[in-house]
């Protein structure tokens, strides 16, 4: 549930100083979007992205002569002049749900992860936060599938269909309540097992409604 | 008057012994005694020669599963174990000596086609196999029939080019995993969506692996899916898959639980849809291996229907035309 354990470690990252050609040359041959700055106690100083070098760099509409020119400037401009200096960070005790609701307002595609005293931890994307959850609903986890029931009311909905599946001895790794936009309350369970068949006959006999997979 | 080409079918009563504990487990001796019992007495039976599996040695099967995971299977079964690896996979003393017999029937088969005995084998097992990786049991499957007959028939025979074709609802993650990255296999599966339904593997965008890639086809369909899905997929989809591997044998991992009636996968297919499953089948034969092909059992859990399905496919593989 925490980013320190699907954040990417030891990002590469720049000094201020560095130009903002070589800092291209590093995104492009990496293939990064991102690129942290840090000082060199490794303190975060901002962020450097293809974005930002992309506007840095002289338009196609532009004549030539105003290109040249744009091009010699920016030959001898370090990083430190474009960078993102005002970041969103997260922290070594960030949660997943913490870092969701940054990246859902704050527009960026990765986050950088700093210790208490501002020291570079790592890099935290949307595509990490997708795999954390995917890996936290166990997608793709072999010998498992999805199963969803309706809840109904009750507090107790979820201690019931878990304490159910325990004493017919199914394992379950997951069980998400979701109150549907269609206004239905669902469980969806990820269960260990190739028995469908005793799935469905326990929640038959305990009056739950099997809304998928269906056997037809 | 319909005629039928004759289909050597390989079993034996010890497949019975493999006891999975009780009538509660969907993987039941019964599923096989319904279908010999089915094919004795149906349209079919003039047209059978039974034969009798030989069974598999240790080092056929350590060309698909790793020595420690054998040591293992044999501890669990002979210390008398009540499953290996998953509660699911249930086991008694005689399973460890069951498995090299079932995992030899393919191999007997083998040997009937290369010796031009026969054509079309049927090899009717249990415990079923596709689940089967090389270090992990999984889905009631202990080792991987289809898996190892496959090498056996390119060790023993010098066959390259070998096409596996899996109709079972259930993805085919084992024998998947053992030829993930090998161009001369082609494993062509064609299952309910892994979202869905047990394993969890099979996405249509796993297509093999380095050299293996593009030797893999994977076609999920969506729960209640029924013939019409199938027979368009075929058509559509897996014989040109098939046409340009050109394969040299066909290899067939046959279950039959995505019949409608079949409570363990959610897919809908009727009895008839096997046996134009069959003729698909023997029609890339025809093209490709002078009609010959082996099927080998994996699932289906409802003996009425597995059985009258098996007696389809059969039906529609060896129809004279
Ligand atoms: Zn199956």
């Amino acid at each position: 549930m925490f980013v320190k354990n699907y954040m990417t470690t030891e990002p590469v990252s720049i000094r201020p100083d560095v130009l903002i050609l070589d800092a291209r040359k590093i995104l492009q041959e990496k293939e990064f979007r991102h690129l942290p700055v840090t000082d060199a106690s490794g303190v975060l100083q901002g962020m450097v992205t293809d974005r930002d070098i992309r506007s840095a760099l002289p338009s196609s509409v532009a004549s030539p002569e105003e290109r040249e020119k744009i091009m010699a400037r920016v030959k001898e401009t370090p990083v430190s002049e474009i960078m993102s200096e005002n970041l969103s960070t997260l922290g070594p005790d960030s949660t997943l749900d913490d870092a969701l609701m940054l990246l859902l307002r704050s527009n960026v595609g990765a986050v950088p992860v700093i210790d208490n005293n501002g020291v570079l931890e790592g890099i935290f994307s949307i595509r990490d936060l997708m795999g954390a959850y995917g890996n936290l609903f166990g997608l793709g986890e072999k010998g498992s599938f999805l199963i969803t029931v309706r809840a109904g009311d009750g507090p107790d909905v979820i201690a019931r269909v878990a304490g159910l599946l325990a004493d017919q001895g199914i394992s379950v790794t997951r069980i998400v309540r979701e109150e549907a936009p269609d206004g239905g309350v669902y469980l969806h369970l990820r269960v260990n097992t190739f028995n469908l068949r005793a799935v469905h006959s326990t929640f038959a006999s305990a009056g739950f409604d099997v809304v998928s997979p269906l056997v037809v | 008057m319909t005629s039928f080409h004759t289909i050597h079918l390989i079993t034996s009563p010890d497949y019975l012994l493999h006891d999975t504990g009780g009538p509660d487990h969907p993987e039941q001796p019964s599923r096989l005694t319904a279908i010999n019992k089915r094919l004795e007495n149906g349209p079919l039976s003039k047209n059978l020669i039974k034969v009798d599996p030989v069974p598999a040695t240790r080092e056929s099967i350590l060309l698909v599963h790793n020595e420690d995971y054998l040591l293992r299977f044999e501890d669990a079964c002979l210390s008398g174990r009540e499953y290996f690896g998953h509660t699911d996979n249930r086991i008694c003393y005689d399973t460890w000596q069951i498995a090299f017999l079932a995992a030899g029937a393919g191999m007997t088969g083998v040997d009937i086609i290369e010796s031009e005995e026969g054509r079309l084998v049927f090899a009717a097992v249990r415990p079923p196999g596709h689940h089967a990786e090389q270090g992990l049991p999984l889905g009631f499957c202990f080792f991987n029939n289809v898996a190892a007959t496959v090498r056996y028939w390119q060790n023993r025979y010098g066959r390259k080019r070998i096409l596996v074709f899996d109709f079972d609802a259930h993805h085919g993650n084992g024998i998947q995993e053992i030829f993930d990255e090998d161009p001369d296999v082609m494993y062509i599966s064609i299952h309910e969506h892994p979202t869905f339904s047990f394993p969890g593997t099979g996405w249509d965008y796993e297509a093999g692996i380095g050299a293996g890639e593009g030797f893999t086809l994977n076609v999920p369909l969506p729960p209640g899916a029924g013939d019409e899905l199938v027979i368009q997929a075929i058509s559509d989809q897996i014989t040109p898959a098939v046409n340009r591997f050109s394969p040299e044998c066909i290899v067939i991992a046959a279950g039959f639980d995505a019949h409608g009636q079949d409570d363990m996968s959610g897919l809908d297919w009727s009895t008839l849809v096997y046996g134009k499953i069959g003729t698909a089948v023997a029609n890339w034969a025809d093209r490709f291996t002078q009609g010959r092909v082996l099927s080998i059992l994996e699932g289906g859990y409802v003996p009425d229907a597995l059985s009258a399905s098996v007696e389809t496919y059969l039906g529609g593989l060896a129809i004279k035309v």
